[in-house]
């Protein structure tokens, strides 16, 4: 047998749960010993997931845990070896399962912890200074920083579901919320609530538009311009989109 | 490296904080590469790390072994993490972990053919030619053997040394482990290591694992390194004295006092050792 097919047929095997009769065949009385590379693969990838998702295991519970990371491990194995960005496409996934379709903020919550994982481990980028700060400058959001936009309290959610928390919430969850998420210069992760203007400028900065067309949009919203542009500034969350920052991330 | 001490110890995150705090000084440390590719706050406290000791790079998912060749984007990633860290020693595995674009977290075996070989070599050879500097490559643990294969582990690594002049990262416990999984004897299959290219020796612990198919040994880096990993080490020693000794320990992990302790007790051992117990005597 070729490598080339040795290795296509292990892969299946790993990633359905049963090794291909071929491969079995190849290795003759050891056969049975293939699956423990599969349940290696499959324990190591749902622990990674349990790392980067805790609050939505504990929303789902630990046996709809495992079988969800099942199938996701089924549906979306790993295309990036650096396992720390294993499952930006959990949320989605959970968002796709049909034994979720009453539960619409699960997917949501995961989507708030992605954005917490994300902002916990990446490179550090220098914020923008704001003295040279002119109309066309194009500036970015920090490695890490993200604007959630949710239709529950994703962020309330995350913090009753903590240990030590029994989940109860103190107010309505199912409420439209948009997050800003970074992590400060002292390297504490934040979240704080976002007014529309501020989510019209970021939202701009996101996609690429200069301070001028970032700042007008703001305006549309009905922001202040001047509380707008400071409150990002002072969150350190603005970056020159050329600024290079140390490592790729992404 | 310390005066004295030999044994150095695999950094894993959760003794991290620790170390930066340099609450112990290991003989060295050996990160596993893929976990610092990504240059956040963590990356940072290595960094720190690196000022005051010995720092050893050992990959993970290079994935030498795969029939499809070695991923540029990551190599690239791995040639700027070894430019950044400046280590005394990169190694990798004999061992494949990619197959059509995915990317399976574990060390996959091999079936050690001339195609493979041939593979490896290439592989191997442009990994070499990207970082400018010799991989160590480390001999697996294994739980199958195939019917591919057309030549013994000792003389599959023998032939990359020659054809790629790669070292070894002699691992004893995955000898060891593969030996008692495969019906062998660990101390002829030792013997037949190209143990002159031995750069690095790692030593870990593993467990017992009763299956409906027999008992298995699982190298779960889960414990202290027992006594018979010890014998080996005792044998190949006199053969490489120089090769630094790396302690790994992954699974069930002690406290950071806990793994000195251990890289302290097989500092004892080597320390202890009579000089001159050649392995090719032991072997017959």
């Amino acid at each position: 047998m070729r490598l080339a097919e040795f290795q296509s047929l292990f892969a299946t095997g790993l990633r359905h749960g049963a090794m291909p009769d071929e491969l079995r065949a190849e290795a003759g009385v050891f056969a049975e010993r293939l699956s423990i590379h599969a349940n290696h693969v499959r324990i190591s990838l749902r622990e990674a997931l349990a790392l980067h998702f805790p609050v939505t295991l504990r929303l789902v519970g630990e046996g709809a845990f495992v079988s969800l990371a099942s199938r996701f491990l089924a549906a979306t194995p790993p295309e990036d070896v650096r396992l720390a960005l294993y499952g930006a496409r959990f949320p989605g996934f959970l968002g796709a399962e049909p034994a979720l379709v009453g539960h619409p903020a699960i997917a949501e919550v995961a989507g708030f912890e992605w954005a917490r994982h994300l902002a916990s481990i990446a490179p550090a980028c220098p914020p923008v200074d704001p003295a040279t700060l002119d109309g066309a400058a194009r500036l970015r959001l920090s490695p890490g920083a993200s604007v959630i936009a949710a239709a529950h309290a994703v962020d309330h959610i995350w913090e009753i579901n903590q240990p030590g928390r029994d989940g109860t919430p103190d107010r309505p969850v199912a409420i439209p919320t948009r997050l800003l998420l970074w992590r400060d210069k002292d390297g504490f992760i934040r979240a704080a609530s976002l007014p529309p203007a501020d989510v019209a400028f970021l939202s701009r900065i996101v996609a690429g538009a200069d301070l001028d067309t970032a700042l007008a949009a703001a305006l549309e919203a009905g922001g202040d311009l001047a509380t707008v542009l400071a409150r990002a500034l002072g969150r350190g969350v603005l970056c020159l989109a050329d600024t290079e920052f140390e490592g790729e991330f992404r | 490296m310390i005066a004295g001490r030999h044994t150095g110890i695999g950094l894993r995150a959760p003794h991290l904080a620790d170390l930066a705090a340099r609450a112990v000084s290991p003989a060295f440390i050996e990160i596993h590469a893929e976990n610092h590719m990504i240059e956040g706050p963590d990356f940072a406290l290595l960094r720190q790390l690196r000022q005051d000791l010995p720092v050893s790079v050992h990959g993970v998912g290079l994935s030498l072994g795969s029939a499809g060749g070695i991923d540029e984007l990551h190599l690239e990633r791995f040639a700027r993490l070894v430019a950044r860290i400046e280590p005394m020693l990169v190694s990798e595995h004999l061992a494949w972990s990619v197959a059509g674009g995915h990317y399976w977290n574990d060390l996959l075996p091999l079936p050690r053919s001339h195609e493979a070989l041939d593979i490896v070599a290439a592989n191997i050879g442009r990994v070499q030619d990207r970082l400018k500097r010799p991989l160590l490559i480390e001999n697996p643990s294994s739980y199958a053997a195939f019917a591919a294969s057309e030549m013994g582990e000792g003389d599959f690594l023998a032939a990359l040394v020659a054809r790629t002049g790669c070292g070894l990262l002699l691992d004893l416990n995955n000898v060891f482990v593969s030996a008692r999984n495969l019906g062998c004897d660990p101390v002829a299959d030792l013997a037949k290591m190209p143990l002159h290219a031995v750069g690095e020796i790692h030593l870990a612990g593993h467990s017992r694992v009763e299956r409906p198919d027999g008992p298995v040994l699982i190298d779960d880096h889960g414990g202290p390194v027992c006594d018979e990993v010890l014998a080996l080490l005792a044998l190949a020693r006199p053969l490489c004295p120089a090769a630094p000794l790396l302690l790994e320990w992954d699974s069930r992990l002690p406290p950071l006092a806990d793994l000195m302790a251990e890289a302290a007790r097989i500092d004892g051992f080597v320390s202890a050792l009579p000089v001159g117990e050649a392995l090719r005597h032991a072997a017959g």
